[in-house]
């Protein structure tokens, strides 16, 4: 089954003399008959390293996709420096030209084998004789069977780390071969990166490199099979290929000689995009894109094309006489390594993610809305408009996403502008300088918030997230995320896609769970000291570290991610704690229920009802009560009716009738205004209604109602009563005389 | 894709086929290896299988043939199965069989001598006599007596015999991408046979896979000898059934016998008879691989197979054909064989060649125990 073989590197050597250590090694191991499917054949030595000749018999079903014979003889250099990657040749003379080859030069005798995609520095850690030979056995093996190429794998070629980037638009290629591209190199003169950009005033960098590129017909993988040294040798390999190399480049010289004689100073770089298929019936793939730079200048290019002439002064002249045999065999082109340019795509693709074009709005580009918002770009998440009327000043580069030269600009104006340069080219993010409660009225605002596919407060002020609730316009779902006072709990609110739930709904359940769970009652405290920046009585800042919010940043853009994925609504508080682990608590939204009474809005949930229900049920047939705590927004005229106590311990409950005691009442109401950072306090009163008795107002409800009239007025505010029946709610706000009465879902 | 596994077994046969679409089929059972023998290097065949159900979440075949009732094809088979004519072999962890395959022999012989012989024929007599979880392999006249002895019918229990020259009902090319075809047992044999010889009233099947559209055949032979084949070459032929014969894969009778091949063992290469010659040298194709479940073969002449003398013929073959010769207990290496497996896929078949990581082997078998002794 072998054929003819090629002579291996070297001059041959007793095994017993191999003293490279990891020559030493795989000798080693292939004499030891620890491992099948591989034998040692010989040792040989060059200038350079030690060489282990050996067979390996890999897997070869019947009818294999490449010619990989059932035995392939090898030969591996080891370099004495070990300063590169050793070098694995096929020795059989007829070895095929198959996918995952090293590109070598055209008098290079052996195909060379590209085994690893990694450096070698990162493979040398982890380096051993019998992982070595797993992968040259694995290497044939998936190349018999045509799989080296994973099915997802892009059709890409490997070049050599070490060579030089050369840094592409993304669309290089949709807008034609005629497109000037004009490129700079960035580092110095020995280590540099050479970035492209479109168009001709696209930089102010001195002109170094001008680019022509071209592109072939479609082609089934693996069609640079040798480094082509010069301009001739990369005509004659495109020329198979359906492209005319020298003809395109001939029109471009002329072409910018006659426009712009100042480019002819610069190097020329050349651009082959080689379109790929699978097989030769498969849908074109991203093309293969190869990338070259000549040592010379246009001027000197063209000349050596036989286009011009240069004259000792420099100038060009015409040709007297053509020279047909001048094909640019004398221009060197070095090979360069290009890299595409960083887009929405890519950045998708680069966090495992498809790209996600929704418009949001984001209302805050503080320490963690500019954080929030530069982690989901990055992956290519939103086409942005950042909302904030702030501006950048030192102490927020604590915990900004805004770098120093941005102090004194518009929060929202210089994070749109670091958004807009991270992709190319798109521009996927514009700003608004105002306030959306203040400027509520601006024409911008509105626009952008009735556009919008999600809105995304991040203002860290309920005012903001009540005006996003209630008034402000759009119909898209609204998102709240923020940071406690201490710094250590992250919360998201998140309507539902249909909005039946509003931010303020899950405002008030989540303080009720504030409330409820001990392990968040020092959730709202204020943490840490406050910090003065300036004079003025309001320039106080916190000083919550960086960490912290990186920590609430990541999480909050991935859960920002998760919320757009879910239709439902959500409540969750994150909690780096002290041993830096992140735990969450999700509460379970409950449906709201609102309803006019007087000229005021009750919200309350299905969350409180059941509670009242229960409370009731527990107590039959006596009547029972309690206070009711909650929250008046003034200004809408809303009471949030969120959660109802059970009856002190001194109250008096009968059959006939409930008077509220109140031990540990006061104690209670001021823990829970601790807890909730004054947002609950205490809104009015509720008690029971036996079996068969309507939620009306009795005599004696009416004497209560009074009496809590009285002392309401004593805060502004208007009396609540709330009685429960078996099977309905009745709600008495300001008047006794004007209740509303909602039918009790069974429970 | 669908895989043969051979296990290293000496002189002995278990093949599992396992179908792309996940039923599982064992060509007999014999755990052969001796657990006082630390030396042994054939494999824990009840361990292998069971490691290979538990990853498959089950604990049944769809199929078990035994190709005959010789230990070399059975034993241990009443310690691993779950066997309905008798409670004490229904234990939890027993391994259910949904059919049951066997030639007539196993049904009619009278008295087999040992243990684990009687014991299958008890379970095969009990399955035909209920009617189900079985297939016979024979000329149904051939059972008529039998059945009528125990009051029943031939027509009764037609549907669970199969005749040589028919494809097995039970796979079809549609649902399960195989098709088996019975060569043996067949008439010519029985009915000239007065005492029955296991070994020509074996099971030989050939079964075609079909794998994106590529066909991959496969010949099972059990331990036929080389007039048996000689018979079913010249049967097949006459019936103009040659396709029936073609072979990717052959997994080779009688543990590489010169007797399989021809009447003489030779000197160095054993002479095939004419029909066997035909079989090795016209019928298999490119890259085509013959499978030896035997002992490795000795450089020096021996009495029992395998004989040299046979494997160097077949390993002429797999050379002209470009493919290979396999004997399970040389495999991958003959210190240390394990399970041959055969993948096929749209390429055909190939030898699974895999070089296995250590710490992936230190941790799919137990560690020796540690400690002072």
């Amino acid at each position: 089954m072998t054929g003819p073989m090629l002579r291996a590197p070297g001059e041959p050597l007793a095994p017993e003399d191999v003293t490279v250590p990891k020559a030493r090694a795989l000798i080693d191991l292939l004499r030891s008959d620890l491992l099948p499917y591989i034998r040692c054949i010989e040792a040989r030595r060059t200038d350079e390293g030690d060489v282990v000749v050996f067979e390996v018999e890999p897997e070869v079903p019947q009818e294999p996709a490449t010619e990989i014979r059932r035995t392939e003889r090898l030969a591996v250099t080891f370099y004495a420096q070990d300063d590169r990657m050793p070098e694995t040749v096929a020795l059989r003379a007829d070895f095929p030209q198959v996918a995952h080859l090293n590109l070598r030069p055209r008098d290079y005798p052996w195909r060379s084998l590209c085994l690893y995609d990694e450096p070698y520095e990162e493979l040398k850690v982890q380096w051993t004789a019998a992982s070595y030979v797993r992968r040259v056995h694995e290497w044939l093996s998936k190349t018999a069977r045509g799989e080296l190429h994973q099915a997802d794998q892009p059709l890409e070629p490997f070049i050599l780390a070490q060579t030089i980037p050369l840094v592409l638009p993304p669309d290089l290629f949709a807008g034609g071969e005629k497109e000037d591209l004009i490129a700079h190199a960035v580092g110095t003169p020995d280590d540099f990166t050479i970035i492209a950009r479109r168009g001709r005033n696209s930089s102010d960098h001195e002109v170094r490199f001008a680019a022509v590129a071209v592109a072939t017909e479609p082609q089934t993988h693996g069609v640079v099979h040798h480094q082509p040294t010069t301009v001739a040798e990369l005509h004659e390999l495109l020329k198979p290929l359906g492209c005319d190399l020298l003809d395109v480049l001939r029109r471009r010289l002329n072409d910018w000689r006659d426009a712009d004689r100042a480019i002819l100073d610069s190097k020329l770089i050349l651009l082959v995009s080689i379109p790929k298929r699978r097989d030769a019936t498969g849908p074109v793939e991203a093309p293969d894109v190869w990338a070259f730079a000549t040592g010379s200048s246009l001027r000197e290019v063209g000349a050596a094309l036989d286009l011009w002439e240069v004259q000792p002064n420099g100038t060009l002249a015409g040709i007297l006489r053509r020279d047909p045999a001048k094909r640019g065999q004398n221009v060197e082109i070095d090979i360069l390594r290009p890299v595409i340019d960083f887009s929405r795509e890519s950045a998708a693709a680069l966090s495992g993610m498809q790209p996600v074009t929704k418009k949001v709005v984001a209302i805050g580009a503080g320490a963690l809305g500019s954080q929030v918002v530069m982690n989901l770009l990055r992956m290519g998440f939103g086409a942005w408009t950042i909302i904030d009327s702030d501006h950048l000043l030192p102490h927020n580069l604590a915990r900004h996403e805004l770098p120093r030269s941005a102090v004194g600009y518009n929060k929202a104006c210089a994070l749109s502008v670091l958004m807009n340069d991270l992709f190319e080219p798109e521009k996927p993010a514009s700003f608004i300088s105002a306030d959306v409660v203040r400027n509520s009225d601006d024409a911008e605002i509105h626009e952008s918030l009735r556009q919008a596919d999600l809105i995304l407060d991040m203002s860290a002020s309920w005012a903001v997230a009540r005006h996003l609730a209630t008034e402000a316009d759009g119909t898209a779902r609204r998102i709240s995320l923020f940071i406690n006072p201490g710094g250590t709990d992250l919360v998201l609110l998140a309507e539902d896609a249909a909005r039946t739930l509003r931010l303020d709904d899950l405002e008030m359940q989540y303080y009720r769970k504030l409330i409820h769970d001990p392990d968040l009652a020092k959730h709202l405290q204020p943490g840490g000291q406050r910090l003065r920046y300036a004079a003025s009585c309001r320039d106080v800042t916190s000083t919550i570290p960086q960490d912290l919010v990186a920590v609430h940043s990541g999480v909050g853009a991935r859960a920002v991610r998760r919320a757009v994925d879910d239709e439902h609504a959500a409540i969750a508080i994150w909690r780096v704690k002290e041993d830096v682990s992140v735990s969450v608590r999700h509460v379970t939204p409950e449906p709201v229920t609102a309803f006019l009474n007087s000229d005021w809005t009750i919200r309350t949930d299905a969350g409180l009802i059941r509670r009242l229900q229960r409370l009731r049920r527990a107590k039959l047939p006596k009547e029972t009560g309690g206070i009711l705590i909650g929250h008046h927004d003034m200004a809408r005229r809303i009471i949030y009716v969120v959660d109802g106590l059970p009856a002190p311990p001194d109250s008096k409950e009968r059959p006939v009738f409930f008077e509220r005691g109140s031990e540990g009442l006061r104690q209670d109401v001021a823990e829970i205004e601790k807890r909730t950072a004054g947002m609950l306090t205490y809104i009015g009163e509720w008690h029971s209604h036996p079996e068969d008795a309507p939620p009306l107002p009795s005599d004696e409800d009416r004497d209560v109602f009074t009496w809590l009239r009285r002392h309401m007025a004593e805060d502004g505010l208007p009396p609540l009563m709330a009685i429960v029946s078996e099977d309905e709610i009745g709600c008495y706000v300001d008047r006794i005389t004007a209740g509303v009465r909602e039918p009790l879902p069974q429970i | 894709m669908h895989k043969l596994t051979f296990f290293p077994l000496g002189n002995a046969d278990c093949c599992r086929i396992d179908l792309a679409n996940g039923r599982k089929i064992l060509f007999d059972y014999a755990a052969m290896r001796d657990p006082e023998d630390e030396n042994d290097r054939r494999i824990d065949l009840p361990a292998a299988l069971r490691e290979d159900l538990d990853d498959a979440d089950r604990d049944d075949y769809d199929v078990v043939a035994f190709t005959h009732l010789d230990m070399d094809h059975i034993k241990g088979a009443p310690d691993f199965f779950w066997l309905e004519h008798a409670e004490k072999y229904q234990g939890e962890d027993r391994i259910k069989i949904r059919e049951l395959w066997v030639p007539a022999a196993v049904i009619t012989e009278r008295g087999p001598d040992d243990k684990d012989a009687k014991v299958i024929q008890a379970e095969a007599r009990h399955r035909l006599e209920q009617g189900q979880g079985i297939r016979v392999f024979s000329r149904p006249e051939r059972l008529k007596d039998w059945l009528e002895e125990r009051g029943l019918t031939l027509e009764d229990r037609k549907h669970l015999i199969t005749d040589a020259g028919n494809t097995i009902p039970d796979f079809t090319l549609e649902a399960d991408e195989v098709e088996f075809f019975v060569h043996s047992p067949f008439a010519v044999r029985q009915d000239e046979n007065t005492v029955e010889d296991r070994n020509t009233d074996s099971l030989a099947l050939h079964a075609t896979f079909v794998q994106h559209g590529r066909e991959t055949k496969v010949l099972f032979t059990s331990d036929i000898n080389h007039e048996v084949i000689a018979d079913i070459v010249r049967v097949t032929r006459q019936k103009g059934n040659e396709d029936r014969l073609e072979w990717d894969v052959v997994g080779l009778p009688h543990h590489c016998s010169y007797l399989s091949l021809g009447p003489e063992k030779g000197k160095d290469k054993t002479e095939p008879v004419p029909e066997v010659e035909w079989l090795y040298e016209e019928q298999g194709r490119r890259g085509g691989i013959l499978v030896s479940t035997s002992w490795e073969v000795p450089s020096e002449d021996t009495d029992q197979p395998p004989h040299r003398q046979a494997a160097a013929y077949y390993e002429e073959q797999t050379d002209a054909l470009g493919g290979e010769f396999k004997v399970t207990m040389e495999h991958p290496k003959a210190s240390a064989p394990e399970p041959l497996v055969i993948k096929i896929d749209g390429s055909g078949a190939a030898v699974e060649k895999r070089i296995a990581g250590g710490a992936a082997a230190i941790v799919s078998r137990p560690a020796p125990r540690a400690g002072r002794s």
